[in-house]
Protein backbone atom coordinates (compact mmCIF):
# COMPACT_ATOMS: atom_id res chain seq x y z
CA UNK A 1 0.00 0.00 0.00
CA UNK A 2 1.07 3.45 -0.91
CA UNK A 3 0.22 6.61 1.33
CA UNK A 4 -0.50 9.65 -0.39
CA UNK A 5 -0.76 12.63 2.80
CA UNK A 6 -1.43 16.31 1.78
CA UNK A 7 -0.44 16.96 5.61
CA UNK A 8 -2.62 18.75 8.25
CA UNK A 9 -1.73 21.76 6.09
CA UNK A 10 -5.19 24.50 5.91
CA UNK A 11 -4.61 24.96 2.40
CA UNK A 12 -5.93 22.00 -0.48
CA UNK A 13 -3.26 20.39 -2.66
CA UNK A 14 -5.54 19.23 -4.81
CA UNK A 15 -3.20 19.00 -7.86
CA UNK A 16 -1.08 16.29 -5.80
CA UNK A 17 -4.21 14.22 -5.45
CA UNK A 18 -5.58 14.31 -8.46
CA UNK A 19 -1.63 13.66 -10.25
CA UNK A 20 -1.42 10.63 -8.43
CA UNK A 21 -5.02 9.31 -9.05
CA UNK A 22 -3.82 10.03 -13.08
CA UNK A 23 -0.88 8.27 -12.32
CA UNK A 24 -2.95 5.31 -10.99
CA UNK A 25 -5.15 5.27 -14.35
CA UNK A 26 -2.62 5.38 -16.80
CA UNK A 27 -0.50 2.27 -14.58
CA UNK A 28 2.68 4.47 -12.99
CA UNK A 29 0.95 2.78 -9.26
CA UNK A 30 0.60 -0.79 -9.53
CA UNK A 31 -0.31 -0.79 -5.64
CA UNK A 32 -3.31 0.35 -3.69
CA UNK A 33 -3.37 4.21 -2.78
CA UNK A 34 -5.00 5.12 0.62
CA UNK A 35 -4.70 9.09 1.07
CA UNK A 36 -5.32 11.91 3.33
CA UNK A 37 -6.99 14.30 0.66
CA UNK A 38 -7.20 17.29 3.39
CA UNK A 39 -9.19 19.61 1.80
CA UNK A 40 -10.51 18.74 -1.73
CA UNK A 41 -12.66 19.50 -4.15
CA UNK A 42 -11.20 16.19 -6.24
CA UNK A 43 -12.79 12.99 -6.08
CA UNK A 44 -10.12 10.28 -6.31
CA UNK A 45 -11.58 7.43 -8.56
CA UNK A 46 -8.98 5.00 -8.25
CA UNK A 47 -7.90 5.38 -4.53
CA UNK A 48 -9.76 4.87 -0.95
CA UNK A 49 -9.32 8.68 1.05
CA UNK A 50 -10.51 10.03 3.72
CA UNK A 51 -10.22 14.06 4.51
CA UNK A 52 -8.12 13.69 7.46
CA UNK A 53 -7.19 10.94 9.97
CA UNK A 54 -6.70 10.64 13.55
CA UNK A 55 -2.99 10.99 14.87
CA UNK A 56 -3.08 7.40 16.11
CA UNK A 57 -4.74 6.44 12.29
CA UNK A 58 -2.71 8.35 10.64
CA UNK A 59 0.30 6.62 12.24
CA UNK A 60 -0.78 3.20 11.79
CA UNK A 61 -1.09 4.17 7.80
CA UNK A 62 2.16 5.69 7.36
CA UNK A 63 3.81 2.81 9.54
CA UNK A 64 1.80 0.51 7.26
CA UNK A 65 2.85 1.70 3.94
CA UNK A 66 6.05 0.48 1.32
CA UNK A 67 6.50 3.96 0.59
CA UNK A 68 4.95 7.59 0.70
CA UNK A 69 3.50 10.40 -1.37
CA UNK A 70 3.28 13.56 0.10
CA UNK A 71 3.58 17.24 -0.29
CA UNK A 72 6.74 18.52 0.68
CA UNK A 73 5.96 19.62 4.50
CA UNK A 74 8.89 19.01 7.24
CA UNK A 75 6.82 17.63 9.39
CA UNK A 76 6.03 14.47 6.97
CA UNK A 77 9.49 14.67 5.97
CA UNK A 78 10.71 14.15 8.85
CA UNK A 79 8.11 11.14 9.90
CA UNK A 80 9.31 9.44 6.81
CA UNK A 81 12.82 9.56 7.90
CA UNK A 82 11.77 8.54 11.58
CA UNK A 83 10.37 6.01 10.31
CA UNK A 84 12.81 5.30 7.22
CA UNK A 85 10.31 5.03 5.11
CA UNK A 86 10.47 5.65 0.79
CA UNK A 87 9.38 9.45 0.36
CA UNK A 88 8.41 11.14 -2.95
CA UNK A 89 7.30 14.83 -2.67
CA UNK A 90 5.81 17.22 -4.63
CA UNK A 91 6.28 20.57 -3.67
CA UNK A 92 3.49 22.90 -2.50
CA UNK A 93 3.53 25.87 -4.76
CA UNK A 94 2.48 29.31 -3.97
CA UNK A 95 1.18 30.51 -7.40
CA UNK A 96 -1.57 28.05 -6.75
CA UNK A 97 -2.42 29.16 -3.40
CA UNK A 98 -1.15 26.11 -2.18
CA UNK A 99 0.97 27.62 0.46
CA UNK A 100 1.51 31.31 1.58
CA UNK A 101 5.40 31.37 -0.21
CA UNK A 102 8.17 29.09 -1.95
CA UNK A 103 9.52 27.47 0.92
CA UNK A 104 8.14 23.52 -0.10
CA UNK A 105 10.58 24.05 -2.93
CA UNK A 106 13.99 24.92 -1.33
CA UNK A 107 12.77 22.26 1.08
CA UNK A 108 12.57 19.40 -1.66
CA UNK A 109 15.52 20.41 -3.09
CA UNK A 110 17.70 20.29 0.05
CA UNK A 111 16.41 16.70 1.32
CA UNK A 112 16.79 15.61 -1.88
CA UNK A 113 20.64 16.84 -2.26
CA UNK A 114 20.85 14.65 0.95
CA UNK A 115 19.22 11.67 -0.60
CA UNK A 116 16.82 11.52 1.97
CA UNK A 117 13.54 12.06 -0.45
CA UNK A 118 12.78 12.07 -4.17
CA UNK A 119 11.47 14.77 -5.70
CA UNK A 120 8.45 16.02 -8.38
CA UNK A 121 8.86 19.58 -8.72
CA UNK A 122 5.77 18.83 -11.11
CA UNK A 123 3.02 16.74 -12.20
CA UNK A 124 5.20 15.83 -15.19
CA UNK A 125 8.00 14.47 -13.25
CA UNK A 126 5.82 11.58 -10.91
CA UNK A 127 6.33 9.43 -13.64
CA UNK A 128 10.54 9.04 -13.64
CA UNK A 129 10.18 9.48 -9.68
CA UNK A 130 7.49 6.75 -9.20
CA UNK A 131 9.59 4.19 -11.06
CA UNK A 132 12.30 4.92 -8.83
CA UNK A 133 10.20 5.41 -5.65
CA UNK A 134 10.07 1.11 -6.06
CA UNK A 135 14.03 0.73 -5.29
CA UNK A 136 14.41 3.73 -3.69
CA UNK A 137 16.06 3.65 0.27
CA UNK A 138 16.52 6.96 1.79
CA UNK A 139 19.46 7.64 2.97
CA UNK A 140 19.30 7.75 6.73
CA UNK A 141 19.86 10.97 8.54
CA UNK A 142 22.27 11.83 11.85
CA UNK A 143 20.80 13.31 15.28
CA UNK A 144 22.25 16.17 15.77
CA UNK A 145 18.99 17.07 18.31
CA UNK A 146 21.54 15.88 21.51
CA UNK A 147 24.20 18.86 19.70
CA UNK A 148 21.07 21.42 19.70
CA UNK A 149 20.29 20.45 23.05
CA UNK A 150 23.83 21.09 24.90
CA UNK A 151 23.93 24.19 23.44
CA UNK A 152 20.62 25.13 24.63
CA UNK A 153 21.90 24.10 27.92
CA UNK A 154 25.11 26.07 28.27
CA UNK A 155 22.99 29.07 27.50
CA UNK A 156 20.73 27.84 30.43
CA UNK A 157 23.71 27.69 32.82
CA UNK A 158 24.66 30.68 31.47
CA UNK A 159 21.33 32.76 32.57
CA UNK A 160 20.67 30.97 36.19
CA UNK A 161 24.18 31.67 37.52
CA UNK A 162 23.00 34.89 36.24
CA UNK A 163 20.09 35.40 37.73
CA UNK A 164 21.34 33.94 41.34
CA UNK A 165 24.41 36.53 41.44
CA UNK A 166 21.44 39.53 41.31
CA UNK B 1 -0.60 28.22 47.44
CA UNK B 2 1.18 31.10 46.99
CA UNK B 3 4.66 30.54 47.44
CA UNK B 4 6.85 33.01 50.04
CA UNK B 5 8.73 35.46 47.67
CA UNK B 6 12.10 34.38 48.37
CA UNK B 7 11.44 30.47 47.59
CA UNK B 8 9.82 32.21 43.93
CA UNK B 9 13.44 33.73 43.17
CA UNK B 10 15.34 31.18 43.29
CA UNK B 11 12.70 29.24 40.60
CA UNK B 12 14.55 29.03 37.50
CA UNK B 13 11.02 28.74 35.19
CA UNK B 14 11.72 27.46 31.05
CA UNK B 15 8.50 27.60 29.07
CA UNK B 16 8.75 25.16 25.79
CA UNK B 17 6.11 25.80 23.25
CA UNK B 18 5.72 24.85 19.16
CA UNK B 19 2.87 25.74 17.21
CA UNK B 20 0.65 22.65 15.97
CA UNK B 21 2.29 20.09 13.25
CA UNK B 22 6.00 20.46 11.97
CA UNK B 23 7.12 22.98 14.46
CA UNK B 24 5.61 20.69 17.03
CA UNK B 25 7.77 17.88 16.17
CA UNK B 26 10.71 19.56 15.91
CA UNK B 27 10.40 20.85 19.33
CA UNK B 28 10.12 16.99 20.79
CA UNK B 29 12.67 15.93 19.04
CA UNK B 30 14.55 18.85 20.77
CA UNK B 31 13.02 18.13 24.72
CA UNK B 32 13.86 14.11 24.03
CA UNK B 33 17.46 15.50 24.07
CA UNK B 34 17.27 17.73 26.90
CA UNK B 35 17.88 15.30 30.18
CA UNK B 36 21.42 17.68 30.40
CA UNK B 37 19.31 21.20 31.41
CA UNK B 38 19.18 22.60 34.44
CA UNK B 39 15.60 22.26 34.72
CA UNK B 40 12.62 20.63 32.90
CA UNK B 41 10.37 23.21 31.33
CA UNK B 42 7.83 23.95 33.99
CA UNK B 43 5.00 24.52 31.09
CA UNK B 44 4.33 24.30 27.51
CA UNK B 45 2.56 26.60 25.16
CA UNK B 46 0.95 25.00 21.86
CA UNK B 47 -1.78 26.93 19.40
CA UNK B 48 -4.60 23.85 19.14
CA UNK B 49 -5.71 21.49 21.36
CA UNK B 50 -5.60 18.53 18.52
CA UNK B 51 -1.97 16.50 19.05
CA UNK B 52 -1.70 18.00 22.44
CA UNK B 53 -1.35 13.85 23.57
CA UNK B 54 2.61 14.17 23.70
CA UNK B 55 2.56 17.38 25.56
CA UNK B 56 -0.03 16.05 28.18
CA UNK B 57 2.44 13.47 28.87
CA UNK B 58 5.01 15.80 29.72
CA UNK B 59 3.53 18.66 31.99
CA UNK B 60 0.87 21.40 32.07
CA UNK B 61 0.22 23.34 28.77
CA UNK B 62 -1.32 26.10 27.38
CA UNK B 63 -3.27 27.01 23.94
CA UNK B 64 -2.48 29.90 22.54
CA UNK B 65 -4.48 29.48 19.23
CA UNK B 66 -3.50 29.58 15.90
CA UNK B 67 -2.81 32.96 13.72
CA UNK B 68 -1.46 34.53 10.36
CA UNK B 69 -0.21 37.31 9.38
CA UNK B 70 -3.25 38.00 7.12
CA UNK B 71 -5.73 37.76 10.06
CA UNK B 72 -5.02 40.62 12.48
CA UNK B 73 -7.87 39.68 14.84
CA UNK B 74 -6.67 36.57 15.53
CA UNK B 75 -2.97 37.62 16.08
CA UNK B 76 -4.61 39.54 18.72
CA UNK B 77 -6.40 36.92 20.54
CA UNK B 78 -3.31 35.25 20.49
CA UNK B 79 -1.61 38.17 22.13
CA UNK B 80 -4.54 38.63 24.71
CA UNK B 81 -3.76 34.96 25.59
CA UNK B 82 0.07 35.08 25.48
CA UNK B 83 0.06 38.49 27.77
CA UNK B 84 -2.34 36.61 30.50
CA UNK B 85 -0.08 33.32 30.38
CA UNK B 86 3.05 35.37 30.65
CA UNK B 87 1.97 37.93 33.39
CA UNK B 88 0.69 34.48 35.62
CA UNK B 89 3.64 32.03 34.61
CA UNK B 90 7.14 34.86 35.01
CA UNK B 91 9.19 32.25 32.82
CA UNK B 92 12.99 33.09 33.07
CA UNK B 93 13.30 31.59 29.52
CA UNK B 94 10.95 30.50 26.62
CA UNK B 95 12.55 27.94 24.13
CA UNK B 96 10.38 27.56 20.68
CA UNK B 97 10.87 26.38 17.37
CA UNK B 98 8.24 28.95 16.11
CA UNK B 99 5.96 29.72 14.28
CA UNK B 100 4.02 33.23 14.53
CA UNK B 101 1.65 32.89 17.41
CA UNK B 102 5.01 31.44 19.35
CA UNK B 103 6.79 34.66 17.98
CA UNK B 104 3.78 36.91 19.62
CA UNK B 105 4.25 35.05 23.00
CA UNK B 106 8.11 35.31 22.64
CA UNK B 107 6.99 39.22 22.22
CA UNK B 108 5.24 39.32 25.18
CA UNK B 109 7.57 36.80 27.22
CA UNK B 110 10.78 39.55 26.33
CA UNK B 111 8.92 42.88 27.65
CA UNK B 112 8.63 40.95 31.04
CA UNK B 113 11.83 40.13 31.08
CA UNK B 114 11.86 36.74 30.03
CA UNK B 115 15.03 35.49 27.62
CA UNK B 116 14.20 33.57 24.43
CA UNK B 117 15.80 31.08 22.37
CA UNK B 118 14.39 30.66 18.95
CA UNK B 119 15.47 28.08 17.08
CA UNK B 120 14.04 28.62 13.27
CA UNK B 121 12.33 25.78 11.82
CA UNK B 122 14.37 23.17 9.90
CA UNK B 123 11.98 24.11 6.62
CA UNK B 124 13.33 27.63 6.15
CA UNK B 125 16.23 26.55 4.13
CA UNK B 126 17.51 29.96 2.29
CA UNK B 127 16.10 32.15 4.63
CA UNK B 128 14.67 32.80 7.86
CA UNK B 129 10.64 32.47 8.51
CA UNK B 130 8.86 35.99 9.03
CA UNK B 131 8.36 34.79 12.39
CA UNK B 132 11.87 34.17 12.74
CA UNK B 133 12.82 38.07 11.19
CA UNK B 134 10.60 39.06 13.78
CA UNK B 135 11.89 37.27 16.95
CA UNK B 136 15.71 37.64 15.76
CA UNK B 137 16.43 41.62 17.02
CA UNK B 138 15.55 40.43 20.56
CA UNK B 139 16.12 36.89 20.68
CA UNK B 140 19.06 35.91 23.65
CA UNK B 141 19.65 32.67 21.34
CA UNK B 142 18.75 32.41 18.25
CA UNK B 143 19.67 29.05 16.41
CA UNK B 144 19.55 28.08 12.77
CA UNK B 145 19.55 24.66 11.57
CA UNK B 146 21.34 25.06 8.28
CA UNK B 147 24.89 26.28 8.72
CA UNK B 148 24.48 28.41 5.82
CA UNK B 149 21.98 30.81 7.39
CA UNK B 150 24.26 31.17 10.30
CA UNK B 151 26.91 32.51 7.86
CA UNK B 152 24.62 35.00 6.53
CA UNK B 153 23.12 36.35 9.64
CA UNK B 154 25.60 37.38 12.33
CA UNK B 155 24.36 37.14 15.92
CA UNK B 156 22.87 33.63 14.28
CA UNK B 157 24.26 30.34 15.84
CA UNK B 158 24.27 26.80 13.90
CA UNK B 159 24.61 23.93 16.69
CA UNK B 160 22.67 20.93 14.44
CA UNK B 161 19.79 20.29 12.78
CA UNK B 162 17.04 18.81 14.76
CA UNK B 163 16.00 16.29 12.60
Amino acid sequence: MIFLTVGTYPLSFERLVEATDTMITKGFIEEGVFAQVGVCNYKPKNMEYVEMLQKEVYDYYFEKASAVISHAGIGTIMMALDNEKPLLVMPRLQKYGEVVNEHQIATAKRFEELGHVLVAYTEEGLPDKLRELKTFVPKPRENQAKAVADRISKFLNEIRISKEQL
Amino acid sequence: MQKPCDEKKEEFKICSGASSGGHMNELLKLLESSQNWPESPAFYITTLDALVAKLEEKGPYYIIGECNRRCLLKVFGVLIRSLKIVVKERPDVVITTGSLPLAIFCLVAKAVGSKIVWIDSIANIECFSMSGRLVLPFADLFLTQWPELSEKYNNVEYAGALI
